[in-house]
């Protein structure tokens, strides 16, 4: 995996550590040997005293670094980070609290030819069941610039899971900044209630375009911040839509859509659909043919925002 | 050949000490009706040398940076940690008592920010050895003449992912790091191996016995921890440190009839002693 061309939350990531660095900032990168080697170099200032043998002990290193009074940024392919380290951080870092920066890339479906090992759909799921762990799913350049420069004042373990496929241009300025357990609104409607996240976002607003076609006014959600959630922007958003559909590149269970219907089905039960891969693991391919074969595309948006609008109290 | 350095009075002190530590843990299994009873027993020796002899801190100020640190990745030997930290002044001896209960302070695994004394978490999980190799080279980096002390087991080394570390931190400069490395004593071919294979990756071995202080003295006072390597101390654990119910071994709970006898054996022992 390598920082293309193309815009994705990871190279955009890659960027904003870049720009720091040379402004001066100091970061503490901890790594696995192997993604050190072949993921990270020339892309992350890693130093070579701060790799590791394996996740496991990078885990160990960083709650090191973090007892020590440092911020270390732990960073891993999302599979090696929620799966094989899963039960250290739970211990070492989630139940003790310890301020660790957890960076895990090729989210969701994005490491395309991997297979199911390294396409890991469930890692949001499983650190948001996670007691103290928040969890941050980017969409965009400026809230991932914004998670690092605001990261200083986040005295709790966090979790970011970082698509790498395209993800759409950089929101304007004059849009809401990031702050933890925040959402932002980047198209209004008074319709159905698209709540995404990461990857999604770029699809859910071509689905907003092509809803508008059809008379339907969709109001698109970026849900950065899986947990804490934001349920009073989803509860104000829903309060005039009437119906939500929540588009997530993961799986149903756990993750965005499980956040959105718990908030909703305890607070304001409303027409819901969700898009996102079902009880499967998913097969390696083009990322194209991943998302279409999975039902992650702009028309399953379009679909499930059709049915609930029809579903939804008059 | 080293010169014997601890002196009578101060030996039955530290024996005084580790046998009210000892009754300490038998009481809170007691209470708790749950043990770890046997690794607890058996490392209290250990903890009252480094807690009373050894290691620099404050009670009254656990936070000092300038403190040495304790870690573990032993969670059976809680128990003798809380013993050792409520007798050293930490916090009140009472604590002890609420041992694993609800809403306790002393939980079946310490939190290391609630509990005075504990200097970080102790998992389940390992290899521990990383945490504690980043903790003392921060430390070292910082000229923090703090040492970090990790006790683990021996059976920790038979994972290659952990030999792997060891062989790590011994490349890196952390002279103030003792790995504290818990060995059966009748294992004698064992402990060749085991010394062999540190001194393999890299680090100043010791060995001395759990139980006599004066041989953990002689193997401390050995160590240079301003330079060279990560020191190790393979302690010989002795099964007689631990206490035998009906001829058993004990390592879970304790009823009352049970913890009279325990009680009344260990100071049978003292009095031996």
């Amino acid at each position: 995996m390598k920082c293309d061309i193309f815009p994705s939350a990871w190279s955009a990531f890659c960027s904003a550590v870049s720009e720091r660095t040379a402004a001066g900032t100091d970061f503490l990168f901890v790594a696995e040997e192997e993604t050190a080697e072949k993921e990270l170099k020339n892309i992350l200032p890693v130093s070579a005293e701060n790799v590791f043998s394996s996740v496991e002990s990078a885990v160990m290193s960083a709650a090191g670094f973090a007892i020590a009074g440092k911020t270390p940024w732990l960073i891993g392919r999302a599979s090696d980070i929620a799966g094989r380290g899963y039960a250290h951080i739970r211990e070492v870092i989630a139940q003790t609290g310890l301020p660790v920066r957890i960076v895990a890339f090729d989210g969701g479906i994005s490491c395309r030819h991997e297979g199911a090992s390294v396409q890991m759909l469930e890692d949001t799921a499983l650190m948001r069941a996670m007691p103290r762990m928040n969890v941050l799913v980017p969409s965009d350049m400026r809230t991932v610039a914004d998670i690092i420069e605001k990261s200083a004042g986040i005295t709790s373990p966090f979790y970011m899971r970082l698509d790498s496929s395209a993800i759409p241009a950089k929101y304007s300025d004059s849009s809401e900044p990031f702050h933890p357990g925040g959402a932002r609104i980047v198209r209004e409607g008074s319709c159905v209630t698209i709540c995404t996240c990461g990857a999604m976002l770029g699809r859910a607003l071509r689905a907003a375009e092509k809803l508008e076609i059809q008379n339907i006014s969709a109001e698109v959600i970026d849900c950065y911040s899986i947990k804490p959630f934001a349920e009073n922007v989803l509860l104000s958003s829903v309060r005039r839509t009437g119906c939500c559909v929540a588009a997530s590149e993961e799986s149903a269970s756990g993750g965005l859509f499980a956040a959105v219907a718990e908030c909703l089905g305890r607070t304001y039960p409303v027409p819901l659909r969700s898009v996102s891969v079902g009880d499967c693991f998913v097969n390696s391919g083009a990322y194209d043919e991943l998302c279409e074969y999975y039902g992650l595309t702009s028309k399953e948006i379009v679909d499930a925002a059709a049915q609930v609008w029809a579903l939804r109290r008059r | 050949m080293l010169v014997k350095l601890m002196d009578e009075g101060k030996l039955e002190k530290l024996n005084n000490i580790s046998a009210e530590i000892r009754k300490d843990i038998l009481r809170m299994a007691g209470v708790a009706r749950s043990g770890p009873l046997r690794a607890s027993l058996s490392t209290a020796n250990l903890l009252v040398y480094l807690y009373w002899e050894e290691m620099l801190f404050v009670p009254d100020e656990p936070l000092r940076e300038d403190r040495d640190r304790f870690m573990t990745d032993i969670p059976e030997a809680v128990p003798a940690l809380y013993a050792v930290l409520a007798r050293r002044g930490f916090f009140e001896r009472e604590h002890l008592w609420h041992y694993k209960r609800l809403g306790a302070a002393l939980q079946a695994l310490p939190d290391f920010r609630r509990v005075p004394g504990v200097d970080a978490p102790c998992a389940a999980v390992r290899p521990q050895i990383a945490m504690a190799g980043v903790l003392a080279r921060e430390l070292f980096y910082e000229k923090n003449s703090s040492r970090v002390i990790f006790l683990t087991e021996e059976k920790n080394l038979l994972c290659d992912e952990f030999a792997e570390d060891l062989k790590r931190s011994a490349g890196k400069y952390t002279p103030n790091l003792l790995a504290a490395v818990l060995q059966n004593s009748s294992a004698d071919a064992g402990k060749n191996v085991l010394q062999e294979t540190l001194v393999s990756l890299g680090w100043d071995v010791r060995s001395a016995a759990f139980s006599d202080f004066a041989s953990l003295e002689d193997a401390f006072v050995s160590f240079d921890f301003n330079s060279g390597a990560p020191k190790a101390l393979i302690a010989l654990q002795p099964d007689s440190a631990s206490v035998r119910r009906n001829g058993a071994l004990s390592s879970d709970s304790l009823s009352m009839d049970e913890l009279d006898m325990a009680l009344e054996e260990l100071e049978e022992k003292t009095i031996e002693v």
